[in-house]
């Protein structure tokens, strides 16, 4: 284990007058022929997970193999959007404890991950709509979380540039107004999980793919990788995008269909949109980013793919989307577009938790909703690891509720009409 | 005239006879028409266009280009013009972006005296305490953001998208591409041939009197083509599968930027190579700039550039360059050959470049530093078309390895020669494609065999020394302010992957996305981790390769808006529009409630056209019925109507509705107006492909009929004032259906049905009678009173009958039982949609269930989703549906609660909005009002 | 627009292999506005259809809630060439089988419901 350096200002002064290099944010390891822990995929899943085995529960001895390079999955190319406000009760619970952890996560990590809590309003355009905003807010409220409904004159003072009148096709209702949400640097929170993680000891092996996992008698092994074998009895599966790839080598099978999810970014603009907005209705979101970027997002892709492809039809649709929610932003240019592979599964909800193969576990289903999980994720897998079972946050999200029948109620709201 | 204006040259695209004027941050200029903004402040003497985003660094031109990163200003309300490329418009207001408070004098130039403190990822180390702080250091950073200024009054344009199907399009239009469309053409096939500037010629536009000759001749040829449509000003953005191209056309008059959709059966990319910029220390100085910047300035717009040069050249454009500055009166003070070893270490100067350092240290004094280094080919296109080029050392480019039989290259991307040569290869690409394109077409119509794709010749490519960085460091990124120390720091600290460094230093980031970039990036990046940039692979192109305006990719709105046949005469009696999916249908005329007692009282008419509507005929009609629905259909007769409700096959309602026997084998089913698409394809899905032997024709009817309920005591009396049919209470009893005529319209139905809870006729009229058969029903209930009523007075009468609706007091996991219509579900049929699960739910019990709830205080009105809590403010349940109702002068809900809250009598507490507790209780009967329905039943 | 069902068709359309194109890099490399070639429709671009995705037997409404809730969750979701259904929604209407890669996009059968052996 090599001891870190801490960041700070003084550090920064101190390292530019001397003009000496930094030291180095991870090594690279040979891979060891055995670990306690085999966690599979280098995205924040897997890497908070890493982090938490070894600083909360003084488990160390944990490998992270990635196939690529660190945060090369959902983790390098979501939309970085925070939140809690969830429908369910659990839903709600979970993602908050994200929100807590979020907030503290550069001081713990000492590595600035620039949470900026702009605000979050998700925007409704029909009763219906409205209605489920009602229901998130007031489950919000109960769990102490600051969410509320606020009216198309409010929308008006938080988002100028948002367009209240009645004159687009689907015009503003009210919206969801979450002051705790916001956006932060998804490639740091991957950076800063890698550098503590590996300041403790923890190996990380980038460029090193999975091949196979040894199950005998209902148990795991070990597993196989392009660099050579592992010998393991725990595996963990974070790698949301191939899950479903990964858990057959298990000869795991679960209620997962990947779909692209298109992202883009514009040029950018001096900043004038300070909270995130999104959009149920038009299936759009949009942030401004520190840096004058606006980020978009919208649905999934119409059908099953693992190519991380992107489609002109999605710009159209997006354009003419963001136009309708914001006319003066027409002259800006999008400059980018890319996509990211996600875990769908029937009732919106992530799957997290041991499976009928001893010793494997998942930390997969994640959708559209990652991101903003990974640190509740990483803790609370963690936990159920060291403790050898999952803890209440994590406990409707097993694997086992497809069979049982008892689906998470997030798809409550998504199923409910315009 | 400028003492930095020529004399007319041969090639200059200006017209002298007509001046323009404009301003520049806020002072007057002239240039002429044909100057871009760049070249006519060039030509005034103006060489700073911008500041550096992190450092604030003085720039000047570059490339020249639309890709030039330090040409990006402000024109009027438009940000992130780029000044190079943008053709002067009289009065045009131009400023510079990111400065404060001017561009001479920019006070975050401070930046630069703590730059050895803003090393790469600086932000990731520092501001995280106190946290307090944070949304100030956020404020902070914010100001620094680059870039212009979105006006919040501006209206864009909307331009309809265009579409396109040539047999061959043809990607950028220098000589290769120009005549790769000319012989496409001239093998019959339609061409569109597109290019980036404001016209065709490419390289040969800013070439000798041979160039210019050549491109004379090749324009000759194009006009005396009519099958090539030229598009200038226009880029290629995007290839997506199938050749399906996005193209930004810009040079249309009164259209600012439109965006064209082409299918093309075959795609010929000719977009050239880009002119790479050297790394060494001082490489941003205002006067430093690539050998193709001073051509364009001197040939295309008669300036000159400097007044005392030193040219670094490792190439023939370098060289060329030398000639047409010595030409244009530029005085040459040293040309440095980098075949012969000579190279630039240093550029210095305080506004711009004053001195030049070479490699074997000597100085001298120049003002202009013209560097000629090697290029870096286009490949974007090629790219995006699955290709992944491969580095070639001794010529010092990625050269493409592999693309699909729909794509060819020609030209500079693929190698080098005389303008004969380029033109030859063209020549012969463009023959190819016209064959190719046949066999796509014969593809696409059927055929399985293909004729061979036939060869394509060479074009060997020239070596090339390998230059990018000097023996100092040097910018690598202009617009993210980015070094090549950077770079290595970022290497040296860790990020030691081509991607992570990227990422780290936001390296290839900004608005060019690396085309100017990426080739520098990647070889300074090799240095760190030692390897050649075999091994380190480009990284992937995304489209678009041109930034796209958001109004030119959204185009015209196209929302689909749907509205019955009756719509006008909502409008002229100023219903208030419910935006219902994609329906407009009436809320209201002003007062739902007293809409709710004139129903009540006498009769009132509601427009319910927007009913999913599906004729069903057959002799299986039955046995379909009995597979989607819960109940069951095989004893219903010819004449009756039964509500149903299907479950999808994990038991969660999917839709209501009631469908009746219209004749032997005729039925008619109707669904909620939001539920109709997805049944009908629900009912496809299921006959097509589990019961494909089944009898059963299926039509969807929605938009074919117009609906219109009346309902209301008095509703028999007026029906019967327009129909022969006979409406008798004997003879057409509640839930019953009948065919006729009515106002004199035949093919109509009309059903009697209970949703409002009054006795109402359902009448379905082929929809273009639809306005007629409202209008005679006004006319003809006026003296009984009739009052149109819209979906909010529905919606209260349906409450007061505790109806529910489903995805409002139903979601996403409301299983059948539990609702009310356990009595439906008939679980002894063998065998329906979602069977299983409904067994289950009934096994397993614990389920929520739906019931009507009416608060302790009759004024308060609980909003629609608050929710039930305990004494321990667990959640038990919510109000899904609630109103005040005028019936029963008081408020009234339906809430979904859990299993052991649900009986009549229970005492409920409902959480408010505000957070305040009313109490409430569980009501015996679903229904409010009239739980017994004598009142459907007249 | 009328929909029949009946005797099953009997007519099937050859293999159409879009053979044009060569496989894209499973990196991200070609991008995708897919054509479809429908048996009664022609060439079309893919949003004039609904996704369906694996066919999965419908199980015995009998059986066990284990084997019902493998049909209506889990999925096999493998990389690579997938038997899938698609509905030509905004078109024929018709159900079809195609035999697509979920990696290239390519795509080599399409053949209506009932018109080959599924």
């Amino acid at each position: 284990m090599t001891r870190r350096p801490r960041f700070s200002a003084w550090k920064l002064i101190t390292h530019g007058l001397s003009r000496s290099p930094w030291p180095k944010v991870w090594e690279q390891h040979e891979l060891a022929s055995t670990y306690d822990v085999v966690i599979v995929g280098g995205g924040v899943h897997g890497l908070a997970t890493a982090y938490y085995l070894a600083r909360n529960h003084g488990i160390t001895n944990v490998a992270v193999v990635e196939k690529s390079y660190i945060g090369s999955g959902g983790s390098g190319r979501n939309t970085a959007i925070v939140r809690s406000n969830y429908l369910t009760v659990e839903g709600s619970r979970f993602y908050d404890r994200s929100v807590k952890l979020y907030e503290r996560l550069a001081s713990d990590l000492n590595f600035n991950v620039m949470f900026e809590q702009r605000g979050h309003m998700t925007l409704a355009h029909s009763d219906s709509s409205l209605r489920t905003m009602r229901w998130r807010a007031e489950v919000n409220k109960l769990q102490g979380i600051d969410s509320a409904v606020i009216s198309p004159a409010e929308i008006k003072e938080l988002a100028p540039f948002l367009d209240t009148s009645d004159h687009p096709r689907y015009p503003i209702l009210g919206a969801l107004w979450h002051p705790p949400g916001g956006i932060v640097r998804h490639d740091a929170v991957v950076w800063g999980y890698a550098r503590a993680a590996a300041a403790l000891g923890v190996h990380i092996h980038q460029e090193t793919e999975l091949v196979g996992i040894d199950v005998k008698s209902d148990r795991v092994v070990g597993v196989q990788t392009s660099r050579g074998p592992i010998s393991t009895s725990t595996v963990i599966n974070c790698t949301a995008g191939w899950s479903s790839l990964i858990a057959a080598m298990a000869g795991v099978s679960l209620p997962i269909t990947t779909r692209p999810l298109q992202a883009a970014v514009t040029e950018p603009v001096k900043l004038f949109l300070h909270p995130v907005i999104v959009s149920g209705s038009l299936h759009t979101y949009v942030s401004q980013t520190v840096r004058g970027e606006l980020v978009f997002g919208a649905t999934v892709d119409p059908f099953t793919s693992y190519a991380t492809r992107g489609t002109l039809e999605f710009t159209t649709d997006l354009a003419g989307h963001m136009l309708e929610l914001m006319p003066a932003i027409g002259n800006m240019r999008l400059l980018r577009q890319w996509a990211g592979l996600c875990d769908m599964t029937p009732d919106y909800g992530p799957i997290i938790g041991p499976t009928a193969v001893d010793g494997f576990y998942v930390d997969v289903g994640w959708g559209t909703y990652g991101f903003k999980a990974g640190p509740v994720a990483g803790e609370s897998v963690a936990a159920m690891i060291a403790d050898g079972k999952p803890g209440d946050l994590i406990g409707p999200f097993g694997l086992d509720r497809f069979e049982r029948g008892t689906l998470t109620a997030e798809k409550g709201a998504a199923a409910v009409g315009h | 005239m400028s003492r930095y204006r020529l004399d007319p040259q041969p090639g200059e695209v200006i017209d002298r006879s007509k001046t323009v004027s404009f301003t520049w941050n806020g002072r007057r200029y002239e240039g002429f028409e044909g100057d871009t903004i760049a070249s006519a402040l060039a030509a005034n003497g103006v060489r700073v266009l911008s500041r550096s985003f992190k450092y604030h660094r003085r720039r000047g031109l570059l490339t020249a280009t639309y890709h030039d990163p330090n040409a990006m200003v402000q024109v009027g309300d438009e940000p992130n013009v780029r000044a190079a490329h943008q053709v002067l418009n009289e009065g045009m207001e131009v400023s510079a972006q990111n400065v404060w408070p001017s561009l001479s004098l920019d006070l975050k130039a401070v930046n630069q005296l703590v730059s050895p403190f803003l090393s790469p990822g600086f932000y990731y180390k520092t501001f995280m305490a106190p946290r307090a702080l944070w949304p100030w250091y956020q404020r902070v950073l914010g100001r620094f953001a680059a870039g212009g200024v979105v006006n919040p009054e501006h209206h864009s344009a909307e331009y309809d998208h265009r579409y396109a199907h040539p047999d061959v399009l043809v990607a950028g239009g220098g000589p290769a591409g120009m005549a790769a469309a000319i012989a496409a053409a001239e093998s019959g096939a339609s061409v569109i041939l597109v290019e980036e500037e404001p016209a065709l010629g490419g390289h040969l536009r800013f070439g000798d009197d041979g160039d210019l000759q050549a491109l004379a001749n090749l324009r000759a040829a194009i006009e005396a083509q009519t099958a090539i449509e030229v598009m200038t000003d226009a880029v290629v953005a995007g290839r997506y599968d199938h050749n399906w191209v996005s193209v930004v056309q810009r040079d249309m008059a009164h259209v600012e930027e439109r965006l064209v959709l082409a299918r093309a059966k075959h795609l010929i990319v000719a977009a050239g190579t880009l002119e790479r910029p050297y790394v060494f220390k001082g490489n941003d100085l205002p006067g430093v700039m690539l050998s193709t910047a001073a051509r364009r300035l001197t040939n295309l717009y008669a300036v000159k550039p400097g007044d005392k040069a030193v040219v670094l050249t490792a190439n023939q454009s370098g060289d060329a360059a030398v000639a047409d500055l010595e030409r244009a009166g530029v005085e040459i003070a040293a040309v440095l050959d980098a075949r012969n070893g000579e190279t630039v270490v240093e550029a210095s100067g305080r506004k711009g470049v004053q001195t030049v350092v070479d490699s074997s240290g000597k100085r001298t004094d120049a003002d202009l530093l013209v560097t000629a280094i090697g290029w870096t080919t286009s490949t974007a296109l090629l790219n995006m078309a699955g290709d992944r080029p491969v580095y070639e050392s001794r010529a010092a480019r990625f050269l493409s390895s592999s693309l699909p039989l729909n794509v060819l290259a020609t030209g500079g991307l693929v190698g080098d020669g005389t303008t004969d040569q380029l033109i030859e290869h063209g020549s012969a690409v463009g023959r190819a494609a016209a064959r190719r394109a046949k066999t796509v077409k014969a593809t696409w119509q059927g055929a399985t065999s293909h004729a061979a794709p036939g060869e394509i010749p060479t074009l060997d490519v020239d070596d090339h020394p390998e230059l990018f960085r000097s023996t100092t460091h040097g910018f690598v990124d202009y617009s993210e302010d980015v070094t090549s120390k950077d770079l290595l720091a970022a290497a040296e600290e860790g990020y030691d992957s081509i991607e992570l460094a990227k990422r780290y230093t936001t390296a290839g980031m900004g608005p060019i996305q690396g085309k100017v970039e990426a080739v520098n990036a990647l070889a300074v990046h090799g240095e760190a981790i030692g390897a050649s940039l075999l091994e380190t692979s480009t990284t992937t192109w995304r489209p678009p390769y041109a930034p796209i305006r958001l109004g030119t990719l959204a185009g015209r709105n196209r929302e689909p808006l749907r509205h019955s046949p009756i719509q006008p005469w909502h409008e002229r009696h100023n219903a208030k529009p419910l935006v219902a999916g994609q329906w407009i249908r009436p809320d209201h005329y002003g007062d739902p409630e007293a809409e709710v007692r004139a129903v009540r009282s006498g009769v009132g008419i509601i427009d319910v056209s927007p009913l999913g509507k599906i004729d069903l005929r057959g002799t299986d009609v039955p046995r379909l019925l009995e597979f989607v629905y819960v109940n069951k259909w095989s004893k219903l007769q010819v004449g009756k109507v039964r509500y149903g409700v299907m479950c999808a096959e994990d038991g969660v309602i999917m839709d209501d509705g009631v469908t009746g026997r219209l004749g032997h084998d005729r039925y008619m089913m109707s669904t909620t107006s939001g539920g109709a698409g997805g049944v009908w394809n629900w009912l496809d899905d299921w006959l097509q492909t589990s019961f494909p032997e089944w009898d059963v024709k299926m039509t969807a009817v929605t938009d074919g009929y117009a609906s219109i309920n009346v309902a209301g005591p008095n509703s028999r009396e007026l029906v019967g004032r327009l129909t022969e049919i006979d409406l008798d209470a004997d003879r057409f009893g509640y839930m019953e259906v009948r065919t006729g005529t009515v106002a004199g319209v035949t093919d109509c139905f009309l059903w009697r049905i209970g949703f409002t809870g009054e006795l109402s006729y359902e009448i379905h009229v082929p929809a273009g009678y639809g306005l007629w058969l409202w209008e005679n029903l006004i006319e003809f209930g006026d003296d009984l009173g009739v009052t149109a009523f819209g979906v909010e007075a529905q919606r209260i009468m349906r409450l007061e009958k505790g109806h529910f609706i489903v995805g409002q007091d139903t979601d996403g996991l409301t299983q059948g039982f539990g609702v009310g219509i356990d009595w439906a579900i008939k679980m002894d049929k063998p065998d329906f949609a979602g069977k299983p699960e409904l067994a289950w739910q009934k096994e397993r019990g614990g389920y929520p269930r739906l019931v009507a709830v009416q608060t302790d205080d009759p004024t308060v009105v609980p909003p629609e989703a608050s929710q039930i809590i305990d004494a321990s403010e667990k959640i038990k349940g919510r109000i899904t549906s609630s109103r005040h109702s005028p019936t029963l002068e008081r408020s009234i809900c339906l809430a979904q609660v859990e299993e052991g809250l649900a009986q009549g009598g229970q005492r409920l507490n409902i959480r408010l909005p505000d957070g305040t507790t009313v109490a409430a209780t569980v009501m015996a009967d679903q229904a409010h009002f009239d739980p017994e329905g004598t009142r459907l039943r007249v | 627009m009328a929909t029949r069902s009946g005797a099953s068709r009997t007519r099937t359309t050859p293999p159409v292999l879009l053979s044009v194109e060569t496989p894209a890099d499973s990196r991200g490399g070609a991008l995708v506005m897919l054509v479809i070639v429908c048996p009664n429709c022609g060439p079309r671009n893919d949003n004039e259809f609904n996704f369906r995705g694996e066919v999965i037997p419908r199980p015995s409404v009998d059986t066990d809630p284990a084997t019902w809730r493998r049909y209506l969750y889990m999925r096999g979701n493998t990389s690579g060439w997938q038997r899938e259904r698609w509905f030509h929604v905004s078109g024929c209407r018709r159900f079809l089988n195609i035999e697509r890669n979920n990696v290239t996009n390519e795509i080599r059968m399409v053949a209506e419901v009932g018109g080959d052996t599924t």
